[in-house]
């Protein structure tokens, strides 16, 4: 995965950038339909060749790690255009953020990478880092209302393991909860874990 | 199964462990018949991938929780706490051989159809897990108790905490087990308010 900051698109010239977006488009089109697609099948999805498509991206992976970065800017500016503040903040975000895992589907499951959610956005895996950004107000406002004393890192990688998109679509799935029933008990499940985490910080 | 046909999967098994131990990387079915000593050919009358290969060394690592947890005198929230950081410590101790390139579904669905090395896990945390319920005044949680400490207690994310923040076992533990009672307690509290069907 690219380290690269902002939008990887910009300073493309534009039929190449409309390539770029009609490739991005066709893999999340065909992965939230749950289908698993090749390059080829991308490509083919978007109207392109299959060479033109590699010269966009080396894997269909990138090409998946681009659209998730579109959902995570949405995010980002879903929280940015919100005036609540703390909890409540936090609440209407996370809410924002099932609602899209639901809406884009399977493309947001990731057969995940082996390393760690912290070391991967440590290495500016771009489409975290946009996420990341996303919750980083509602996340340190939310602690100091609860008054927990966790770093911002510790308390993303907590409310990234608990809003994993896998974990989601089961709760959805096997447990049978609405999307809203199943973002009001991760966001209670998910604070009352800060809480207990941040307590035993004091101890140890 | 003749002897020589259960030394060879038994080697098999145990090269994988060796491999993912050691190196990061694609690793092939031919890579870890190689290490074994063994014909790929052979390997594969054995083994369909290397997936059902690490699933088989998973399972050994999730029998050893297992009888760890069977043998304890302790009850309730010492009792996860001690199951939890014997787990911590076999992720360690096996290292990259535990970290799935994962499935994309859920735990609990996966655990339903009844994935084998999850479900020997879920028996080492049975007890513990429901004694914690009793002890903390929850109703009992099951299965979504099981969902959540596995969320917390996945391999990558215990690595991730000592790798790249620094914490030492210990801390790992006792910071992802208070996060666990406190993520039951959050779960608890948000179920009996609006039940589900």
């Amino acid at each position: 995965m690219p380290a690269r900051g902002g939008d990887p698109a910009s300073g493309l010239r534009t039929d190449t950038q409309r390539n770029r977006m009609l490739l991005v488009a066709a893999a999340g089109r065909l992965f939230s339909a749950g289908s698993p697609a090749t390059m080829a099948e991308v490509a083919g999805e978007a109207g392109i060749s299959t060479a033109t498509a590699y010269r966009h991206f080396s894997s269909v992976n990138e090409a998946l790690a681009a659209y998730r970065f579109e959902v995570g800017r949405e995010l980002f500016e879903f929280t940015t255009a919100q005036e609540a503040s703390g909890v409540d903040l936090l609440g209407r975000v996370c809410a924002q953020w099932v609602h899209l895992v639901v809406r884009h589907g399977a493309s947001m499951i990731h057969t995940r990478s082996a390393e760690g959610y912290l070391a991967r956005l440590r290495d500016g895996a771009y489409y975290l880092t946009v996420q990341a950004e996303a919750l980083r107000r509602p996340l340190a406002e939310a602690a100091q209302e609860l008054e927990v004393r966790a770093t911002g890192q510790e308390a993303m990688f907590l409310w990234n393991v608990f809003f994993d998109p896998r974990e989601i679509f089961d709760l959805i799935n096997s447990v049978g909860l609405t999307p809203d029933q199943a973002s009001a008990r991760l966001l209670r499940t998910f604070t009352a874990a800060l809480q207990g985490w941040s307590a035993r910080q004091d101890l140890s | 199964m003749r002897s020589d046909t259960q030394r060879n999967r038994r080697e098999l098994v145990k090269a994988a462990g060796q491999l993912f131990a050691s190196r990061r990387g694609p690793i092939s079915m031919s890579d870890i018949a190689k290490h074994a000593e063994i014909s790929s050919a052979t390997a594969y009358r054995h083994f369909a991938s290397v997936e059902d290969i690490l699933a088989e060394y998973r399972f050994g690592v999730g029998e050893k929780l297992r009888e760890f947890s069977l043998k304890q005198e302790s009850s309730g929230l010492e009792l996860l706490e001690v199951v939890s950081r014997k787990w911590v410590d076999l992720v360690i101790r096996h290292g990259g051989a535990m970290l799935h390139t994962r499935s994309g579904e859920g735990y609990l669905a996966r655990l339903r159809q009844g994935a084998f090395y999850l479900t020997v896990q879920a028996d080492a945390l049975e007890r513990p897990l429901r004694e914690t319920c009793d002890e903390l005044g929850l109703m009992p949680l099951g299965d979504e108790a099981m969902f959540l400490w596995n969320i917390l207690f996945d391999p990558r994310e215990i690595l991730d905490l000592i790798q790249t923040v620094g914490l030492s076992k210990e801390q790992t533990t006792a910071r992802l087990v208070s996060a666990l009672t406190g993520a039951m307690t959050g779960w608890n509290a948000d179920r009996s308010r609006s039940p589900e069907s």
